[in-house]
């Protein structure tokens, strides 16, 4: 029995190539019955294709049949030559195959680290696999596992915390600062893409009011509609700047629009509650010695992906934490595995039957009391030649069926049956 | 020092160990255990006083020792009900070395009463409570203090680094700031008076010593820090500023008077 993990992912292929391996939902059905046609031998099967990557996981009796199966197959039906194939593909078996599987789960195989989508594509590729019917236990127990792994990581370390773009960094440290944003005001200064994205953020971390303003009002009264929110007068910006607790600013200004003394100004009015200028114009719109006021806090652009760039080593940090859980985790599933070969299982079946007869042989020649050693023996013969008559048949057959590729669920019947779990 | 006073002393020892490892780890198992040991060290000593005034009959309020201890009590009580309302991981990392240093004075000190106070004394008790509540309620405010102090300085310098992902947002830990005083200064200031009634009843005056001159300094930097807040509205860094000036003033305080 042998696992193997067969793909191309964005580190091994440039993207003109992963779009010719990919395969799309919708031929999934397709493509599992063309595989099954063209390579029988293989039991399970599941496929995950996400832009990123597309891999085939599937449970194998021969490793090399099983790699070279599956490679002329993805080159017949890709039309792809198979020596381009052969340079980008990496081929994993075993413990390295199910490792693999448990970082992608916990998206520590991905582009950005920690990204949540890619656990949501496995659990999809999962599903349809299961679907149609091309999973069997091990694999069924091996996604199950991924996702118990990706769900550890996700809790258990920092490695999905923390924003990676400028835009969530930025709601991020408004986080910091304010703690909660609900029943927050954020102030748009000028409009644009980035400012827009920035503010969708926020209304979704539950910033209560969004004002806009814009040397054009109309676009004012736009932007401040998608965000059920109020356009204010560009002129009036003093007076409103004193409700705002956040101000995002790009506007194409070549001066400062906030200055250091209406910072000031407004600040005392506030009776110091705490203000986050946001500041992504080039040149500046705040001007920077606000940050130095009490209570205020500026980021320019800049400033905003250095925080990014310092969440992403904090990712790698906690990256490396993960990655013990995966390999725990991993040798976890293996032990699993081990209870799938037969000669444990028969060990299990006979201890658990010799105890019973050990037991009630026990109780037995206590009650009886007044025998003697020879009619103990012949007792004690007898029940263990009963027990292995018993087992014979079940063994045997046991043995026999689990050379065939349902030979897993009868091992697991048998388990369940006789409680050998554990 | 009794076996429980010991065992508690032992219980917050691994408490503050496993705070500062579950903030250098982030690991949420370690700080779930430490607060268990939180809990079970609070328990030990609240057992070992029901114990002690068992025997002495007497609260504990009679000697240097007593007072430590009292006081680590106090600022476990309020620690834990800290940590239960506002859920901040690294809180513990602050505050229970507080707790395990009080402990780790009281023992060397002799359990014996001192003969020259009176062991029942209405205004002496209330003044003695109220007292350790506060110092509980401050040493709450400067752990909120020392981390605005460290956040703000990440969020204002833009260096991001491991404080600022560990470290809970402003607003809450101002907010600390807030409640702390709220709770803290009327309650000393109420001790402060009841100590001068029992002074000005025993004695005919105010005995004044250098510790409780700096127990003066630090209550005039707490009724500034209230006032600054109600009436100017300081808050932030001026306010977490106070709040470790404070504590520091009345720590010397005790310092001056175990000396």
């Amino acid at each position: 029995m042998n696992l193997i993990c067969l793909g191309v992912n964005h580190k091994t292929a440039p993207v003109e190539l992963r779009e010719k391996l990919d395969i799309p939902q919708r031929e999934l059905e397709a493509t599992f019955a063309a595989l099954s046609q063209s390579a029988p031998e293989i039991a399970e099967k599941v496929i995950l294709s996400t832009c990123n990557r597309m891999e085939i996981y599937a449970r194998v009796k021969d490793v090399e049949q099983g790699i070279e199966a599956l490679k002329s197959f993805l080159s017949g039906y890709h039309e792809i030559d198979r020596a381009t194939l052969d340079t980008v593909c990496y081929t994993l078996t075993l413990e390295e195959a199910v490792e693999h599987l448990f970082m992608v789960a916990a998206s520590l195989d991905s582009m950005i680290l920690g990204e949540p989508q890619v656990l949501g594509q496995v659990k999809d590729a999962y599903r349809s696999a299961r679907e149609l019917r091309a999973t069997g236990a091990v694999l069924n127990r091996l996604f199950e596992q991924s996702f118990t792994v990706a769900k550890r990581v996700r809790t258990e370390t920092g490695v999905a915390e923390n924003a990676v773009s400028v835009s969530y960094a930025a709601v991020e440290l408004a986080k910091k600062i304010f703690g909660d944003l609900s029943g927050k005001t954020a102030l748009l200064i000028g409009a644009g893409e980035m400012i827009e994205l920035a503010a969708r953020h926020l209304v979704a971390q539950g910033v209560e009011t969004v004002l806009v303003a814009n040397r054009t009002h109309q676009r004012a009264e736009e932007l401040a509609r998608a965000f059920n929110g109020e356009a204010v007068k560009f002129e009036s910006l003093h007076d409103e700047l004193r409700r705002c607790d956040i101000v995002i600013s790009s506007t194409g200004a070549p001066h400062f629009v906030v200055r250091r003394d209406l910072a000031e100004k407004v600040i005392a009015e506030r009776h110091n509650r705490p203000m986050f200028f946001i500041d992504i114009a080039v040149p500046r719109d705040i001007e920077p010695s606000v940050n130095d006021i009490d209570n205020c806090f500026v980021y320019d652009i800049d400033d905003l992906k250095t925080v990014v760039e310092a969440n992403l080593a904090e990712r790698e940090r906690e990256a490396k934490r993960a990655e013990e859980i995966v390999r725990a985790e991993v040798a976890q599933f293996f032990a699993w595995l081990d209870h799938l070969e037969v000669a444990p299982t028969i060990v299990a079946l006979r201890e658990k039957m010799e105890a019973i007869r050990k037991a009630e042989l026990e109780k037995t020649l206590g009650r009886l009391g007044s025998l003697s050693d020879k009619d103990r023996e012949a007792i004690e013969k007898m029940t263990a030649a009963m027990v292995n008559k018993m087992l014979h048949t079940p063994v045997v057959n046991l043995k026999k069926h689990a050379e065939t590729d349902d030979g897993f669920k009868t091992l697991q019947a048998v388990r369940k049956l006789f409680d050998l779990e554990g | 020092m009794s076996a429980l006073f010991i065992i508690a002393t032992f219980l917050l020892f691994l408490g503050m160990v496993k705070y500062l490892l579950s903030l250098a780890l982030r690991s949420r198992a370690m700080f779930l255990l430490a607060t268990a040991m939180m809990f079970l060290g609070f328990a030990f000593i609240t057992a070992g006083f029901v114990q002690r005034s068992m025997a002495t009959g007497h609260g504990p309020y009679t000697n240097l020792f007593e007072y430590c201890v009292f006081g680590a009590w106090a600022v476990c009580a309020v620690f834990l009900v800290a940590e239960g309302y506002y859920r901040i991981a690294p809180l513990g990392a602050f505050m229970t070395p507080i707790a395990f240093l009080l402990m780790l004075v009281a023992m060397p000190l002799s359990p014996e009463a001192d003969p020259t106070l009176p062991v029942k004394a209405y205004w002496l008790t209330l003044h003695r409570t109220l007292s350790f509540l506060a110092f509980a309620s401050f040493a709450l405010i400067f752990a909120a203090g020392f981390m605005y102090l460290i956040q703000e300085r990440q969020l204002k310098r833009k260096h991001i680094g491991g404080w600022y992902h560990r470290l809970p947002a402003l607003d809450l830990l101002d907010d600390i700031n807030r409640k702390g005083l709220i709770f803290g200064f009327p309650i000393i200031t109420v001790g402060a008076a009841a100590a001068i009634i029992w002074s000005a009843q025993n004695y005919g005056s105010v005995k004044i010593e250098p510790a409780t001159m700096l127990l003066i300094a630090g209550w005039m930097v707490y009724a500034a820090a209230s006032a600054g807040r109600l009436a100017l509205g300081w808050r932030g860094r001026r306010a977490a500023r106070l709040g470790v000036a404070g504590f520091c003033m009345i720590a010397a305080a005790l310092v001056a008077h175990i000396r």
